[in-house]
């Protein structure tokens, strides 16, 4: 059933067993999953079908620390939420994500991997792409693999599933539905209270309530929350917003490689070279390029090495050697100092405070991409592959460009799981430390960040949390 | 002591920062960013 706040006002007295708030992959997967197993499901979300400004300019805010990009383009706000606009690479946490201890008690998870690993198949369905995922190890003793990555089409949630959440009798869809307010006392919601875009009220009661607002709002609505009702509903001083997480994406450098079958695939390393090292993970895509390219690169390579600029220009006329560019994309640590805050500049049409988002890159982000090229370029060394050039800021040490991917869009932390309140803000279940009934879906969840898409765990992660919900409301 | 104690550490970190994090894992020869083996100039 779809009910659209904007074109009528909605009186509703019915006791849900589950009001979601946001409906993007998170908020959809949970809502199904819980609809299918008969629990009547509110799933309430901010903007409607389609793009509106009203309802995008609620996400803007501002951003300090290292360049990032403008936080109101950063995602979309509208049924489907940023997959609307997502690119549909899809990997999932690999056990070793679940295995951060070794760098400090705020790397370590509640759960294991074995926690999410049954909902892969599911997950995988949902976003159209088959689970078999096929790794390889390319050199046990560089610790070098090859990973798979999936490409989901890239599916719409919302386009996808609207007709069968309209279809469902379990499942309410309220558009327009802007979460603004809990209502209740002793840890426990009792209600929740939305407003539409001409600020009509409308009250929902439910037995359980999750936050799906995506990696930034999970964090800037819990804290308000905290601001206007202090203890009320979970524990105070909590790190929320704390521990956010990118994946930091820059072009590394360029390489001269001869005949060579693995163009465009990922590497990363294992997890004892990782462990070795004291990093965390890096993927490498190695991207073919064209023959003006590597023109250039052999002419540059002839200058300062002219022995083996001339064994490329050889292979080069019997056209048995191309460029490459190499793309990194990497796990950032957990730092909590990366936050984020309530602005106390400006506020949204519905006077909730801005999000303010402090983000830097540490020096354990910058050793784990070098340790994992440095382990690449061994591998082209000894094999007699080619050769790497690398891109000035690597080198010598400066910042990192402005002008370059940057990151990756993926918004994760902020309420990360742990086993303690100390480092974290919801449990292994995804309850807020504290609160009865309040719940959390999406990135914002994750302890470590892994190096990988976020999505396609984000899904994994809403399934077991509606099985967690379907056994206890 | 402090005095004593904070010249000692700042000589320490002079000279290790004076490596930097770069050719830690790169200590090989460089030439306009490429990564060369000793037998290739
Ligand atoms: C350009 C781009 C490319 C990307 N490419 C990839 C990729 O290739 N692979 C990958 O894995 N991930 C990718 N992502 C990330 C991916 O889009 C997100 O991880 C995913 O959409 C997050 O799902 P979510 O449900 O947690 O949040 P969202 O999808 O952001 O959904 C949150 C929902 O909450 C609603 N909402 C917000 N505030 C309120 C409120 N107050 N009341 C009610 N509703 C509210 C929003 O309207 C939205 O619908 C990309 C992101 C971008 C921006």
């Amino acid at each position: 059933m779809l009910f659209d706040f904007a074109k009528s006002p909605i009186v509703s007295e019915r006791q849900y067993d589950v009001c979601i708030l946001g409906a993007g992959a998170a908020g959809i997967a949970l809502a199904l999953r819980l609809g299918r197993a008969g629990k009547r499901v509110a799933l309430c979300e901010g903007g409607g079908l389609d793009y509106e400004d009203e309802s995008q300019e609620i996400y803007a805010g501002h951003t300090f620390g290292d360049p990032y990009f403008d936080l109101d383009i950063a995602r979309l706000r509208y049924f489907g939420g940023s997959t609307n606009h997502w690119g549909g690479y899809c990997r999932s946490f690999e056990p070793v994500d679940f295995n951060r201890g070794y760098l400090g008690d705020d790397f370590r998870w509640p759960i294991t991997h074995d926690d999410i690993l049954p909902y892969l198949p599911e997950a995988c369905d949902i976003v159209e792409i088959s689970s078999d995922y096929q790794d390889r190890l390319v050199d046990e003793e560089l610790g070098l693999r090859q990973v798979d990555f999936k490409y989901s089409p890239p599916v719409r949630f919302g386009e996808k599933f609207q007709d069968e959440i309209e279809r469902s009798k379990n499942i309410e869809l309220f558009l327009n539905c802007n979460f603004t307010d809990l209502i209740g006392a002793d840890r426990r919601v009792r209600s929740v209270k939305f407003r539409n875009y001409a600020d009509q009220e409308l009250e929902l009661r439910a037995s359980a309530v999750v936050f799906a607002m995506g990696g930034i709002d999970n964090s800037r609505q819990l804290l308000w929350m905290e601001r206007r009702h202090g203890a009320r509903f979970f524990d105070r001083d909590l790190p929320i917003g704390r521990y956010w997480m990118e994946h930091p994406h820059f072009t590394i450098g360029e390489a001269l490689i001869k005949s060579w079958d693995q163009a465009n695939l990922y590497f990363a390393l294992t997890e004892k070279m990782q462990k070795s090292l004291g990093i965390l993970g890096c993927g490498v895509v190695v991207e073919e390029q064209g023959d003006s390219t590597t023109k250039r690169l052999i002419k540059d390579l002839l200058c300062v090495a002219p022995g083996i600029g001339a064994w490329a220009a050889d292979l080069a006329g019997k056209k048995l050697i191309c460029s490459y560019r190499f793309h990194a994309a990497w796990e950032q640590a957990p730092n909590r100092e990366n936050r984020v805050a309530l602005s106390d500049r400006a506020v949204d049409r519905f006077g909730v405070p801005q999000s303010e988002l402090h983000w830097r890159k540490a020096r354990i982000d910058r050793e784990t991409m070098l340790a994992s090229t440095q382990q690449f370029n061994a591998f082209m060394l000894r094999e007699n592959l080619g050769r790497l050039q690398l891109r000035d800021w690597v080198y010598q040490g400066d910042e990192y460009p402005d002008d370059d991917v940057l990151a990756g869009y993926h918004h994760m932390g902020g309420t990360r799981m742990s086993s303690t309140p100390r480092y974290g803000v919801v449990d292994g279940n995804c309850k807020v430390f504290g609160a009865e009934n309040l719940y959390v879906a999406g990135s914002s969840l994750y302890t470590t960040a892994g190096y990988n898409n976020p999505t396609l765990a984000i899904v994994q992660f809403a399934l077991r949390l509606a099985d967690h919900l379907g056994k206890v409301v | 002591m402090n005095r004593r104690f904070f010249s000692i550490a700042g000589f320490l970190a002079l000279s290790l920062g004076h490596v930097p994090l770069f050719r830690r894992y790169f200590p090989q020869r460089i030439k306009n960013g490429w990564l060369l083996k000793d037998e290739d100039v």
